[in-house]
């Protein structure tokens, strides 16, 4: 006889759930298990090649200290900007609040060849020190102390924001409980609000990990050699795309590590201790007039290194190229529109769902495998690109490409969304969801009335640097395109590469515009509900 | 007769990392019946609670609302489709919405009902408009109790619903909240560390220990009949002294004791293994009543202060220690002696 009530229930509880999470890990998994089917072929001459010249082990090297470099870095520009943002009240700091986010609307290679190109040996700013001051500002290209703080300049805002809306969750209360056990500001702060807001900051830097390991653009430009560029060298100079896609497989793997051990220190720590955030909670602390000085001088000199000089020089490059402004700007800029708000919308739709799933679920493996699903974010884009095209040629559906370029890009950026929306979950408790269900809510009505307006903002913020991200993407973007699409960072690309640094500088403005739409939007939209 | 709200057969519940969470859990409520769980820390109370929410999968055994199987090896069935509403120790208000959009939480365009009905004995109407965060602990928890009762639930599940609340609320809460159930006929499942708390509320009343409900009865039973040393002490201040048995009836299940506190006789209501030499007899404080008059006398070895009566711990002169009760206005030093006489109803033996 039927068992009518386990037959539903299956349907409408966890089968459908499974489902969804096995049909999200397979269409991540596959194009990186396409790169591992590689090692069927193994080219001895380039594996002998990279190992007996020992470029392999150099570029282990390189790559581990650069992302160790970017991390901490940005780990503490991001986290002094965003707990002072938090904590206290200087000048301009409603200001500084959403500038410090602007950064995120400039490319990592637009970062590099702006500041490469700012401080080469002909430029004004040099020849005005070396005028003056007989000093050389001129770059040394292959130096890991230029390309860190470059890359970090364009990866703080990750940990800006994360620490910050971590920080604005109410830790008066906690940072009030340590001082009364005898801790001084100091102590309280790193020994009770920085563990507290661990899970947000430890997202955030797994970004900016990923996002140092993928880079290719900025890291070429300082000819700095990663494990990366060796992916890129080995399929265009070495004409090895199979040993392009076994180093690949190689980061990946060293990507689910990363991923893994982040996913066994959150697994072990339960961060939902509280449901409720008094106004109180949010109130800043007063400082002296000496702290309010000095955090504004602080804030001032990287926003200015961050944003404002990076933008002056890329308007003073494009003043000087208005004239090539034409009708195609239009179609440019719409195409890149178009991909960033689809990419971005599926993948904090696809967030939202998969963080609702894992932080209630009970099964480890369950959870690992939503956290899996976010793994395209540590592998360079191209090789992504050539994983997701031949995934769709397998299928003979290589005539959607439209459909392959965002499945690429969401395989690449959904970990941007889903560690933003992981955090924001974790800050409230599993009761919340549970008293709605003893209420009578299905989880329908649960997803419209609970987690929808607990987490909304968190679901704008998302999309923000999703669409950012997205817009600024430039491998798989050129390489899975539709025919006859030119997004602006395609269009970058053609200038970049001819070594028009001058000439890239209009695109680069018309995508420093459009990725600050929507963070103009949102900051607009935040102060709207302050009020 | 009514029929059973609540019904739990045999019920065993598994975590993958931890193991055992309850064991062969069975009991029946009927309509209009509020029942409390004792029990010390993490000995499943909770898990009990959630597993009738329906949050928890049991591993074996059933669970029945209304008659009809809810929870079983195989089946689940949603915790929204239950009709259990449960109060969270934590309260769980959603805090984007008001105290009132809080309590309307569980309306729908069919289904509303005037919420000051509830609101106005919970003496919360007048903070209908503030969130969460700008009302104080006992006025959340009074918000979370009245958003479950105006759920209309078969069922009322709550996990220390008292827990943040001062002695004199908590007092008046109980009180108020008995006589609510009773004239709603609501039934009600509450887990509570205090067992005066429990016995004020409650029809019935549930012991845990090591996951294991060991004794399911009345607060009367449950305080004058506990079946293990662990209920008996969990229930009440008493102490444990060495008994033999002089005497014993069976039919009529009365017997005779010696004891360091003289002869007892009485009659039991256990069954009594009379093989055995020793046993060990329960005297709760108010079972031993002062008595300067009285032959029988104690050292006084500590004694503590609660406004009306002080609470005596005295030793017998075969070394033991009993607990006394007595009025305050007898004050007597630590190290004097004070006579007493035994005033034991029950003998509870074990």
């Amino acid at each position: 006889m039927l068992n009518i009530n386990k037959i539903s229930d299956r349907f409408s509880g966890n089968f459908a759930k499974k489902l969804f999470v096995y049909l999200c890990v397979s269409i991540v998994l596959a194009p990186l298990l396409l790169n591992f089917t590689a090692f069927t072929h193994i080219d001895n001459d380039i594996w002998n090649h990279l190992i007996s010249e020992n470029i392999l082990w150099q570029l282990c090297k390189n790559s581990l200290i650069l992302c160790f470099s970017v991390a901490l870095l940005s780990l503490v520009l991001g986290v002094s900007l965003g707990a002072i943002v938090a904590f206290f009240d200087f000048p301009a700091r409603k200001y500084f609040e959403w500038l410090f986010i602007m950064p995120l609307s400039i490319p990592a290679y637009v970062f590099a060849f702006i500041y490469v190109g700012a401080f080469e040996y002909s430029s004004p700013i040099n020849s005005f020190f070396h005028q003056y001051f007989s000093f050389d500002l001129n770059p040394p290209k292959d130096a890991l102390y230029f390309t860190a703080p470059v890359l970090a300049l364009a990866f703080y805002p990750y940990v800006y924001l994360y620490s910050k809306n971590a920080f604005q969750r109410g830790m008066r209360k906690p940072l009030e409980n340590a001082r009364s056990l005898g801790l001084n500001p100091i102590q309280a702060f790193f020994r009770c609000l920085l563990p507290l807001a661990r899970p947000a900051i430890a997202g955030a830097l797994l970004l900016v990990i990923m996002e140092s390991l993928a880079d290719f653009g900025a890291v070429s430009i300082f000819n700095y050699d990663t494990f990366t560029t060796a992916i890129y060298k080995t399929w265009f100079s070495l004409q090895s795309i199979n040993g392009a896609a076994q180093l690949s497989s190689a980061l990946s793997i060293f990507a689910i590590l990363l991923i893994y051990l982040d996913f066994q220190k959150q697994n072990r720590k339960s961060f939902a201790s509280k449901s409720l955030v008094s106004k109180d909670q949010r109130k800043r602390f007063q400082i002296s007039k000496f702290w309010r000085i000095m955090f504004f001088v602080y804030a001032s000199i990287i926003i200015l290194i961050s944003f404002v000089f990076p933008m002056l020089q890329l308007l003073y490059w494009a003043a000087h190229h208005l004239q090539n402004i034409d009708y195609r700007y239009l179609h440019f800029l719409s195409q890149s529109a178009i991909i960033a708000t689809v990419a971005a919308t599926i993948c904090v739709g696809l967030s939202f769902l998969l963080v609702l799933i894992q932080v209630r679920s009970q099964n480890t493996k369950h959870k690992f495998l939503i956290r899996l699903s976010t793994l395209g974010y540590a592998l360079p884009g191209s090789i992504l690109a050539v994983g997701v095209y031949s995934l769709f040629a397998k299928f003979h559906l290589t005539h959607l490409a439209f459909t392959a370029l965002i499945t690429g890009l969401c395989i690449r950026f959904l970990s941007v969304s889903f560690n933003q929306l992981q955090g924001a979950r974790l800050q409230y408790s599993d009761r919340l969801s549970e008293a709605a269900q003893s209420l009578g809510k299905p989880v329908t009505q649960r997803l419209g009335l609970l987690h929808w307006p607990l987490l909304k903002n968190t679901l704008l913020t998302a999309f923000l640097l999703v669409f950012v991200d997205v817009a600024k993407e430039m491998p798989i973007t050129l390489m899975t395109r539709p025919f006859g699409w030119s997004p602006l960072s395609v269009r970058i690309y053609e200038m970049t590469a001819e070594g028009e640094w001058q000439k890239a500088a209009l695109p680069a403005v018309f995508l420093v515009l459009l990725s600050c739409l929507p963070i103009l939007f949102f900051i607009f939209y935040d102060r709207k509900k302050s009020t | 007769m009514s029929q059973n709200l609540l019904k739990i057969e045999n019920m065993c519940m598994h975590y993958p990392q931890i193991g055992k969470v309850l064991d062969n859990i069975s009991l029946e409520l009927k309509q209009g019946e509020v029942a409390s769980l004792l029990g010390s820390s993490a000995s499943g109370k909770t898990s009990l609670l959630r597993a009738i929410a329906g949050f928890e999968k049991v591993t074996s055994g059933k669970i029945y609302l209304s008659d009809k199987l809810v929870s079983s090896q195989d089946v689940l069935l949603n915790p929204e489709k239950r009709k259990v509403a449960f109060i969270f120790q934590d309260y769980a208000l959603f805090p984007h919405l008001t105290v009132k959009q809080n309590i309307e939480f569980s309306f729908s365009k069919k289904n509303q009902m005037d919420i000051m009905r509830f609101c106005k004995p919970l003496a919360i109407d007048n903070i209908l408009s503030r969130y969460p965060g700008e009302i104080s602990g006992g006025q959340q928890q009074r918000v979370a109790i009245a958003r479950a009762l105006v759920s209309k639930p078969d069922l009322l599940l709550l996990d220390e619903p008292f827990s943040n609340l001062d002695v004199n609320i908590k007092r008046q809460l109980s009180i108020e909240l008995r006589d609510f159930f009773k004239s709603e006929n609501v039934s009600a499942v509450m887990v509570t560390h205090d067992p005066n708390e429990a016995f004020a509320i409650s029809d019935w009343v549930g012991v845990l220990k090591d996951k294991e409900l060991v004794q399911w009865e009345s607060p009367y039973n449950i305080y004058h009949n506990p079946k293990t040393p662990f209920v008996a002490m969990l229930s009440g201040r008493g102490s444990l002294i060495s008994t033999q048995i002089e005497s014993i009836d069976f039919k009529n299940k009365t017997a005779s004791l010696n004891t360091p506190l003289g002869k007892i006789s009485g009659d039991y209501l256990q069954d009594i293994d009379a093989s055995r030499d020793n046993f060990k007899l329960l005297i709760r404080p108010d079972d031993l009543v002062h008595d300067d008059d009285s032959s029988f006398l104690a050292k006084v070895v500590n004694k503590t202060f609660f406004g009306a009566y002080y609470l005596y711990q005295l030793e017998l002169k075969s070394g033991d220690l009993v607990e006394s009760y007595i009025p305050s206005h007898h004050d007597h030093h630590i190290g004097s002696s004070i006579g007493f006489r035994v005033e034991v109803d029950h003998l509870v033996l074990f």
